[in-house]
């Protein structure tokens, strides 16, 4: 399988959001709280729509949500 | 875990169910005769016409039951049937590792058939290996759920 090579700050940016919940977040984007988890922890990578929309949720340019890390041999 | 990741559960127990009452039913009508002589094959085909049915039926009370049970255990009577994005990337992954495994059943079954075996046979190939297939597509879904993706 495939590395998830998406890195994100998406923890930092719910503890700066006042502490927001994956919950909370995952309601926001329409998406389950699980697939919050999974793109938190890198195990998968968001459609770009997905990632417009948790970006569009803290409202910062997508960028500073996400960022793509080439493979470290 | 999402609604999608539960009827995954739901679809295993009721694969293992379905197929064990079936192949008791089938060995004893098997050991009858039914599958022999001219009516094999329209036997045959009631056989899996009935399995079918039966496969349907079972799902759709598999999930009223357990969304009962789910509601009665957590005490929420509104779950959410949201399916996003990460499942159905699952259930494609899933989908497609069956889609290659339903392609060497097949082969299987005609390479059963070139070597004179049974409509009875050839077809419990298709069946057992479709059962199998099933059970695997499930499992790699429990996998992939399990692993993040």
């Amino acid at each position: 399988m495939s590395k998830c090579l998406v890195r994100n700050n998406i923890r930092r940016l719910r503890f700066d959001a006042g502490e927001m919940t994956q919950k909370t977040l995952a309601e926001k984007t329409g998406v389950t709280r699980q697939t919050i988890v999974a793109i938190e922890n890198a195990k998968y990578a968001p459609s770009l729509e997905l990632a417009f929309l948790i970006a569009a949720v803290f409202d910062t340019p997508i960028q500073d949500v996400f960022s793509y890390e080439k493979d470290r041999k | 875990m999402s609604f999608h990741h539960k009827s995954i559960y739901v679809s295993l127990v009721n694969t293992i169910i379905v197929m064990s009452v079936y192949y008791w039913w089938v060995s004893g009508r098997y050991a009858s005769g039914v599958f022999e002589g001219p009516n094999a094959g329209a036997e045959v085909g009631k056989s899996l016409l009935i399995l079918i049915v039966a496969g349907i039926l079972m799902q759709i009370i598999g999930m009223i039951v357990f969304n009962i049970l789910q509601a009665m255990v957590t005490g929420n009577a509104n779950p959410s049937f949201l399916v996003d994005e990460r499942d159905r990337a699952i259930e494609l992954k899933a989908v497609k590792l069956a889609y290659h495994l339903m392609a060497l059943v097949l082969l299987l079954a005609i390479i059963a058939l070139s070597l004179g075996w049974s409509i009875f046979s050839v077809f419990h190939i298709l069946v057992v290996g479709s059962a199998f297939i099933a059970f695997v597509e499930a499992l790699t879904q429990i996998i992939l759920y399990r692993r993040g993706y």
